[in-house]
């Protein structure tokens, strides 16, 4: 027998309804079986809290005397966009201070206002007729604030990939510290409390349901930047009072060496309308997969390592192709479910009735990546032939090469045009200084850093500038010297970017 | 238990664990060494009954023996019980519980200090700080 919303909201009103978190929804159908816990449950709460870089936050300044109209505006150092209203400004979660850097940004700017702390303000304006003032500097707090209305473009991921790093080195990322060599993995997501995989069919998640959001009552806007439904990325974009937001869900996050981030909590309820609806909300972790991504590649497209269930990610660990790799996940699984068992007290004690959407989301959206006019260049387009030469040489020899082809560098090869090593102007100036060997064996560096021709020249000049280097012989699969990337080149191309 | 050494610059020539390791027969675990210019300290890991006979036995060969204190502590507030600590800890500190909180056994930390930058709501820190 299915039941209306408005029977459900009877029974609220009541105190009769029966409300349970998504994860008892998995177990009761088991045992009720679907026809009887359709009957038997009427709202099913999920949750999540994880970091959603995709949020910020509305403000209405009030006016000045004499009025400014802001064309920029600071808060705590952290740039607000002011390019509205006169005293209208959007503080994103991102951005970062201009003194304090990475160490604070918008999302903390955010959480202050939530816990009541004061607030530094700056802005300038140009002087019009009607704002003729130029500068403004103060301090406030949430309370001085006319609006702080919460919006975020992109939140509440369906699910999200897990990053991983094949490579030899530490990757800092959003998300999280990769180790080298396949070291760790990480992973987002709520899984089984997941708001959209408990509604994948947008049934009755839409425009204007009424959600728990960083403790207030908030609203789904639409569908949020990057919907994509076809693949299970669905997003939601989200709205609610700041001024009733409580630190308790709402929280800055550093992610060290990328940049700031809020960590946002969001309850969803999904009413039980029918046999249907029952079904999908007993979803599992078990049936919740996502895909591991080899985040050690700079590319757009990660190469695509296997699928896991959240299931064997929360076991702690995971098979990847034979080792055993150690699970972390980025959001707090412990907070989605303090936040859907709070949003069903809420829904028991009857302050919080449900609400049909009045638009139903796209399901069909398709997410196309960024239009470019120029492809990225490759190494191969623009490295420039090598000069290489054999260990055997001597020293001064290496010198008469660096000075009559006027180069700086000498990748050093075997007798099978294998790379070895590289020698420098400099390590040569070195050797001849100390009177130190006379090979380029015993100078060379042998540890050497490459590219391959089939890269972007982003990574490239990035592996440059984290290794404090100024060239990288470029080597085929075989390892044989196929030309020579400088900073000096690469300095040119970018200059004409 | 782990107690921390500190060497003196005179002694830093002279092999004191494996004479230490010679002289009392006790499996001593390396956690961490430094060794600069003008100190080296080094963590070890000793069995809580032997402890006393292996600081002693340091202490005769002019090395500074302390205990080792919490090394690193955390603050409640501000954890939100994510566990990104979790996968980045190499002595397995920091476990979910069944509950998917995080427990947390300081006891074993090396002091390598990667769950500090790791941990997205600087909840983690060192005990001087």
């Amino acid at each position: 027998m299915p039941k209306s919303l408005e029977e459900i909201n009877e029974r609220i009103r009541d105190g009769s309804v029966h409300v349970v978190t998504a994860d008892e929804m998995t177990h009761i159908v088991g045992e009720l079986g679907l026809e009887s816990a359709a009957q038997e449950v009427d709202v099913v709460t999920t949750g999540t809290f994880g970091a959603m870089c995709s949020s910020g936050v509305w403000m209405n300044f009030g006016h000045s005397d004499p009025p400014i109209k802001l064309s920029k505006v600071w808060l705590n150092d952290v740039e607000a966009y002011a390019g509205v209203a006169a005293v209208d400004a959007f503080i994103g979660a991102t951005q970062l201070s201009e003194t304090r850097g990475i160490e604070y940004g918008g999302a903390h700017v955010i959480e202050d206002l939530v816990a009541h702390r004061e607030v530094h303000l700056k802005a300038v304006g140009y002087a019009t007729d009607c704002y003729p003032r130029r500068s403004v500097e103060t301090t406030i707090n949430i309370g001085d604030l006319n609006e702080a209305t919460m919006l975020n473009p992109r939140n509440a991921y369906q699910r999200y990939n897990v990053a991983t790093n094949s490579a030899d080195r530490v990757f800092y990322t959003y998300m999280g510290t990769l180790l080298p060599r396949f070291g760790n993995a990480t992973y987002s997501g709520s899984g089984t409390l997941s708001p959209i995989y408990n509604d994948p069919d947008y049934e009755t998640i839409g425009v204007g349901t009424k959600i728990f959001l960083c403790g207030a009552e908030g609203y789904v806007v639409g569908h949020g930047t990057q919907h994509d439904p076809v693949n299970n990325f669905g997003t939601l974009m989200v709205t609610g009072d700041l001024k009733a937001m409580s630190t308790d869900y709402l929280r800055a996050a550093i992610l060290h060496k990328y940049g700031t981030s809020l960590y946002v909590g969001i309850g969803v309820p999904i009413p039980v309308l029918n046999a249907g609806i029952a079904r999908k909300t007993a979803i599992s972790d078990a049936d919740i997969r996502t895909t591991v991504l080899d985040y050690g590649v700079g590319r757009r497209s990660r190469p695509e390592l296997m699928t896991v269930s959240y299931e064997e990610l929360k076991s702690g660990i995971i098979d990847l192709n034979g080792k055993e790799v150690r699970t972390s996940s980025m959001s707090s699984f412990f907070k989605a479910k303090e936040i859907a068992t709070e949003l069903a007290e809420w829904i028991r004690k009857g302050t919080f009735e449900l609400a049909l959407p009045t638009m139903r989301l796209p399901n069909q959206a398709v997410l196309k990546p960024m239009k470019q006019l120029s492809k990225a260049p490759l190494v191969r387009e623009v490295m420039l032939p090598s000069i290489t030469v054999h260990e055997e040489i001597s020293i001064q020899e290496a010198a008469k090469i660096i000075v009559g082809k006027q180069v700086n560098h000498l990748p050093v090869v075997s007798a099978d045009k294998k790379l070895i090593g590289i020698v420098t102007a400099y390590d040569i100036s070195k050797a001849v200084a100390l009177n130190k060997g006379d090979s380029l064996k015993g100078i060379m560096t042998k540890r050497v850093i490459t590219a391959k021709p089939d890269e972007p020249i982003d990574l490239a000049a990035r592996r440059l500038e984290r290794h404090n280097i100024s060239a990288l012989p470029v080597i085929d699969q075989a390892n044989t010297v196929v030309g020579i990337i400088t900073s000096e080149d690469l300095s040119k191309l970018l200059a004409c970017r | 238990m782990k107690i921390v050494l500190k060497f003196p610059q005179k002694v830093m020539q002279d092999p004191l664990l494996a004479d230490v390791v010679l002289e009392t027969g006790v499996r001593i675990n390396i956690d961490r060494a430094l060794v600069d210019a003008t100190i080296g300290e080094i963590v070890i890991d000793v069995p809580d009954e032997r402890v006393e006979e292996v600081a002693e036995a340091f202490r005769r060969r002019g090395t500074e023996v302390r205990e080792m204190d919490m090394p690193v502590v955390l603050d409640e507030a501000e954890c939100v019980q994510c566990g990104a600590c979790v996968s980045v800890c190499p002595v397995e500190v920091f476990t979910y519980n069944k509950d998917r909180s995080i427990s947390i056994d300081f006891t074993r930390c090396v002091l390598c200090k990667t769950c500090i930058t790791m941990c997205p709501h600087g909840a983690i820190k060192t005990a001087e700080e």
